[in-house]
């Protein structure tokens, strides 16, 4: 309730900030589902910032904005490059290495059966 | 008839599995905010199932198994030893930032400003004795400003040195923390499973690489071999290598045990960002201080060895110092008496040109097309930006911190609503196993008592 109030007393810069401040705490417990509604928030601080006009004066906020951005920006990074070298690990323990010494990754079971 | 004897064995072979399973639950409870530990699991194993052999199957207990997961554990790692080396970094950089004062109202700049003002006001009365004196007043004002500020740098590099020698000992205190843990991995094989053991091993290594990066490597006999920087052994099985601070010159360098040069492998965590601003970031500050202090002195006293004083003789130096690595701490004015301040051009005796030129040193450009003021703007403006690089770097690492530490304790904290929901599960089972056995126990004495 007071999260909307204070929402609408802020201007386009203000609301894109809230919405990826949002992202960013969603984006520090890193699984399916606060990924999932993170991008929620983060396609809500785009259609703010679309409804922005360029204005004197904008900059402290448009910097803050930045910096949101920028943290919001690690954090996916993070849970990418932690997430991406579990799997390399977990490929590595299943299935070995390749010729070249990647990962082997491993491919899709085949089956076949034959009736009559 | 053996059928329900070994009914009657397996339930309550599963009556002590859910028992074991209930002290693993505790345990975890107990354990939930014990630094480094991590939750266990009882893992039953299915027991032979010959019912013609007399074997009747069920569950037997396996392992405890930890859930921790070194990955997780290595990535925890990493961001600390980024998050802790900008965040001391940004602490330390903040101390000097303070020596350098941008508003132009104190400090160096405030001095400049006033000597340059002594000099335009002396040019308007180049032969008074007032404003002669009054430039030889803001002379000594503006030289010990500078004094003060190296002095004040000279304080900080031995401060970090201080600190240095504190965060070498954290590590050598921390690696022998291990070393011990290490011997009683080697001389107890139960020990390797003990989770308590494993919770100070890693509460441990979260703390080391706080002060360094190192890479732990697990060997198959229990013990973990840390290597600073993946290179330097502080731990090999159970013998420690100390590492120890040099103080030789003006570089601090580390040493390894055998006395070899270091310094390179503890480049990151809070001992690495001591040593960069020790050996690269404050000689370079010193460095511009220096080079604005010689500069301004040469400037000033070429400029009045050019002109005549009031008695028609070559000017006398104004300024001095010993020499040009060491000029901003030595500065200082000479022993010139007023009237041995050179006001006028030697074309023109008891006149104002050579003031004048002085006070035009204000705007001209001396130093990399800048005037000396500029040049020290600069120089603040740098060490104000590379201070708030830092800083975001901190935030940024601070959050990825977090977000590993998140990532970590969803695989292998203790969560009391995860263990309070296996302790409902393990009571149900315990319920549905002591019914079964009563149930078989009554069929059992039904059956003996058919029998006879």
């Amino acid at each position: 309730m007071s999260r909307s109030i204070a929402c609408g007393e802020l201007g386009p810069v203000g609301r894109a900030r809230a919405s990826v401040s949002d992202a960013r705490r969603l984006l520090l417990r890193p699984t399916v589902d606060s990924l999932e509604e993170s991008a929620a928030h983060l396609e809500t601080a785009v259609g703010a910032l679309r409804e922005y006009r360029p204005e004197p004066g904008a900059e402290t906020e448009l910097e803050e904005l930045r910096k949101e951005v920028s943290l919001a920006a690690a954090l996916i990074e993070g849970a990418a490059a932690f997430y991406s070298g579990w799997a390399r690990v977990l490929f590595t323990a299943a299935c070995g290495y390749t010729a070249s010494g990647e990962p082997a990754v491993p491919g899709p079971v085949r089956r076949i059966s034959v009736e009559g | 008839m053996s059928g329900l004897f070994g009914a009657l064995r397996a339930s309550a072979n599963s009556l002590h599995i859910l028992e074991y399973s209930l002290a693993t639950v505790q345990n975890n409870v107990l354990n939930a905010s014990t630094p480094g530990y991590a939750k266990q699991r009882l893992l039953p194993l299915p027991a032979p199932f010959v019912p013609e052999q007399g074997l009747p199957g069920g569950i037997v207990p396996g392992q405890v198994q930890s859930l921790r997961s070194e990955y997780a554990e290595r990535s925890v790692r990493q961001e600390t030893h980024l998050w802790a080396h900008f965040d001391q970094f940004s602490k330390d950089l903040a101390k000097i930032e303070r020596l350098f004062d941008i508003s132009g109202q104190s400090g160096i700049p405030g001095a400049l400003n006033k000597l340059f003002q002594s000099f335009s006001a002396w040019s308007l009365a180049p032969n008074d004795l007032v404003p002669r004196r009054e430039v030889i007043d803001r002379a000594t004002e503006a030289a010990a400003q500078f004094a003060e500020t190296a002095a004040s740098l000279n304080t900080t590099s031995t401060v970090l040195d201080q600190q240095i020698r504190e965060a070498v000992e954290t590590i050598n205190n921390l690696a022998s923390s291990i070393r011990d843990l290490n011997v009683q991995m080697q001389r107890d094989h139960h020990a390797r499973s003990d989770p308590s053991l494993d919770a100070r091993l890693h509460a441990t290594l979260e703390n080391l690489a706080e002060y360094t990066d190192f890479t732990a490597l697990f060997q198959p006999d229990g013990t973990v071999t840390i290597l600073m920087g993946g290179q330097v052994p502080l731990v090999i099985g159970v013998r420690q290598y100390r590492i120890e601070p040099e103080f030789a010159g003006s570089e601090t360098r580390i040493l390894d045990s055998d006395g070899k040069d270091v310094t390179a492998q503890a480049a990151t965590g809070r001992l690495g960002a001591m040593l960069e601003l020790k050996n690269t970031v404050l000689p370079s500050y010193m460095s511009e201080l220096n080079r604005l202090a010689a500069s301004l002195a040469d400037d000033v006293n070429a400029m009045l060895a050019a002109g005549l004083d009031t008695n028609g003789n070559p000017g006398a130096p104004l300024f001095a110092y010993d020499s040009a690595d060491e000029a901003a701490s030595t500065l200082r004015v000479t022993n010139i008496t007023p009237d041995q301040l050179a006001a006028a051009a030697p074309d023109a005796p008891l006149g104002n040109a050579n003031a004048l030129a002085l006070a035009g040193l204000a705007t001209a450009p001396r130093l990399d097309g800048l005037s000396y003021t500029a040049y020290y703007g600069r120089l603040a403006a740098t060490i104000g930006q590379v201070l708030h690089g830092s800083r975001s770097n901190r935030d940024t690492h601070e959050q990825l911190l977090l977000q590993s530490r998140s990532i970590r304790d969803e695989i292998s904290a203790v969560s009391l609503d995860e263990e309070a929901a296996r302790l409902i599960e393990l009571q149900r089972a315990y319920e549905a196993t002591a019914r079964v056995i009563v149930i078989l126990n009554e069929l059992t004495q039904t059956t003996i008592d058919m029998m006879r």
